[in-house]
């Protein structure tokens, strides 16, 4: 097995590289755009601690992504998109089951372009935090961050946005309704109180700034941007990323909240710059959730029980915040990036507190559409206790586009 | 660990090169715009100047659409934004030739009316946004040249726009615009913000500048020999003097 990703990758470095990635088909008044990526990495996971049992099962070659992305523009007032991972359709269907952050689908929408405000429906990434919208290519790490990864919110929803800019596009605005699933509502899930998720976000910036987080363009002049973000559901039952969803993990309460059976409040500041081939994002993010007393069998919610017993509230946050650092050289073909991220799954859990270093180096191939990825997650110890949250991971691997 | 650190230390060194000729190649010079004005137009990608009126410009911008400026950047008269993906734009014989980057489609308009009186196809199979950006016309080879964004190409096409050559080199990494002027062909960089003066024949380029301008999407002279730039992301006009 691992011989044949060596191959691979030795002959994917040898053979003549393609000029041009992406293909585009035209009839004169429509465009079809056919592109797409592959990413596999070798994953080494440290042991926490010398005495920690070493089941190192996920140490492998693993296939993250193998995406086929279909573009359209029609008439020149629609835009079409869909995209699918190959890899997750594997796994549900030889695993028979699908985390929410891993649905195969990852866009279905459309865009009706205008002068006054653009509408998207459909399935679509959720205008919230930067660090979600950023396309996984352009990033200059193998993973996002943990306040970013779709554990603690949905990435993607069904539902309508609309969005106008000012000023060319040095100011931002969207709003939308989306059904306050996220990636549930393609598995057919629905809530009883069948409310909606409002979601809005406003960006301002010196000039149209893009969702990258590398300066590939080395900007000569200082590029900025400052943006506001927020969503707010209520929903009568939770929802999780692991499965199965609807249920809370007893021994970690905390983990992987995205709904709550009650009313979640969520919002998101952020300040991003580039110039001369550095780069920086900073985002917060921050999560209420306030509880319902009764689930939807008429019994005393769980976490609201937990909530009122123990911390005598019937409401708990989450959040976190990243620094991220990058830097571009074009001689060089590489980039380098380090990031740092504090997440806290509950301020009212002490020494929850989950805090990662992330270093990425990518080396680009010319004429770049083969890049080496290498990423290292320093996890640092969880307060209080003198051991790490969860493991070390380095990554290494290729992310292939055409 | 320690053979990962030295494979990331090895990677970037193995991509220096040897470069015998680099004394041979021009020296890249800074240029800072003695003058600049916001224009409103949107996502304006390029610029050519008007053949009736010397003061006068037409831009096109890739939401369709196509305006008339004059040398202080106010918008004369405009199109209404039709979808187009207009970025490349010139005028020969008072008609105007603008090409719609996603359709691989020329469309000649009248300057008089701004009606479009005839299309031309240039295929072209690659990514949707990365195609033609700039169009020229050298009247002394009377040809139509365009460029292909990335990695750069030049395409000369003749008056019936059918491709009669490509000019590929390892200078033109990317590219966003192309004009002609006095003799010689002007080509600009929008990931280089660069400006390249070449000759007009084989495209060699004989000097360059930087210009510290935010995604600069088009080139054109005015009268008194300025370079003109419109910054799309930035929606702004810059000019530029070289001594």
């Amino acid at each position: 097995m691992r011989k044949t990703y060596i191959y691979a990758l030795a002959l994917l470095l040898l053979s003549p590289v393609f000029s041009f990635a992406q293909h585009t088909f035209t009839n004169g008044s429509n465009t079809l755009e056919i592109s797409g990526y592959l990413i596999t990495y070798y994953q080494y996971r440290k042991p926490i601690t010398a005495t920690t049992s070493s089941d190192l099962h996920k140490s492998a070659f693993q296939l993250d992504d193998a995406r086929l992305n279909i573009k359209g523009f029609a008439h020149g007032r629609f835009k079409y998109e869909v995209e699918i991972n190959y890899i997750d359709i594997m796994t549900i269907a030889f695993g028979g089951t699908a985390e929410l952050k891993h649905i195969p689908l990852t866009e279905a929408n459309v865009t009706y372009v205008n002068p006054y405000v653009n509408i998207r429906a459909g399935y679509l990434k959720v205008p919230f935090s930067s660090s979600s919208i950023c396309d996984k290519v352009p990033s200059p790490f193998l993973q996002r961050t943990l306040i970013a990864d779709g554990d603690y919110f949905s990435r993607r929803d069904a539902g309508i946005l609309l969005s106008h800019d000012f000023w060319h596009q040095r100011i931002g605005l969207t709003a939308g309704i989306l059904s306050g699933m996220g990636e549930a509502i393609v598995l057919g899930a629905g809530d009883p109180n069948g409310m909606p998720e409002m979601v809005g976000r406003l960006q301002l910036s010196n000039a149209h700034y893009r969702d990258e987080e590398v300066d590939f363009r080395n900007l000569s002049k200082p590029l900025f941007r400052v943006v506001v973000d927020a969503r707010y559901s209520n929903k009568t039952q939770y929802m999780g990323t692991n499965v199965p969803m609807t249920q809370i993990d007893t021994t970690n309460p905390w983990a992987n909240v995205r709904n709550v059976n009650g009313q979640k409040y969520s919002y998101g500041l952020e300040a991003a710059f580039m110039w001369h081939g550095f780069s920086f994002q900073f985002e917060r993010n921050v999560g209420i959730m306030k509880i319902h007393q009764l689930a939807s069998d008429g019994t005393n919610d769980k976490l609201y029980t937990l909530l009122t017993k123990s911390y005598n509230t019937n409401y708990f946050k989450n959040g976190g915040y990243l620094l991220q650092a990058n830097y571009y050289n074009l001689k060089l073909w590489s980039a380098f990036a380090v990031r740092y991220s504090d997440f806290n799954p509950s301020d009212l859990a002490v020494g929850s507190v989950q805090r990662t270093m992330t270093f990425g180096y990518n080396f680009f191939m010319k004429p770049y559409n083969l890049t080496l990825k290498f990423h290292y997650d320093y996890r640092f110890n969880t307060p209080g206790t003198g051991v790490k949250w969860t493991n070390d991971q380095f990554r290494g691997g290729f992310q292939y586009t055409f | 660990m320690k053979k990962y650190l030295f494979l990331l230390l090895i990677i970037p060194l193995c991509s220096f090169k040897n470069e015998p000729h680099k004394s041979t190649k021009p020296k890249v010079k800074h240029l800072k715009p003695f003058w600049h004005k916001s224009v409103n137009i949107d996502e304006p990608s390029d610029i050519s100047i008007s053949n009736g009126n010397p003061t006068h410009f037409f831009v096109v911008g890739n939401r369709g659409t196509l305006a008339e400026i004059d040398d202080n950047g106010h918008v004369l008269r405009h199109t209404r934004p039709d979808g187009s993906d207009y970025e490349a734009v010139c005028v020969k014989d008072n008609m105007i030739y603008a090409i719609d980057e996603s359709l691989r489609r020329v469309d000649v308009i009248d300057t008089a009316d701004f009606k479009v009186k005839k299309n031309y196809f240039i295929p072209f199979a690659g990514a949707r946004n990365k195609s033609y950006e700039g169009l020229t016309y050298n009247p002394k080879s009377k040809r139509f040249v365009t460029v292909i964004e990335k990695p750069g190409v030049i395409v000369e096409l003749n008056e019936d726009m059918q491709i009669v050559g490509q000019t590929y080199s390892k200078k033109f990494r990317e590219l966003s615009s192309i004009t002609y002027y006095d003799g010689f062909m002007w080509l600009l960089s929008d990931e280089d913000h660069r400006i390249m003066k070449a000759n007009a024949t084989d495209y060699s380029v004989i000097d360059e500048w930087e210009i510290p301008v935010i995604n600069p999407e088009g080139i054109a002279f005015d009268n008194a020999g300025n370079i003109l730039i419109m910054s799309d992301d930035e929606a702004t006009l810059y000019k530029f003097k070289i001594q």
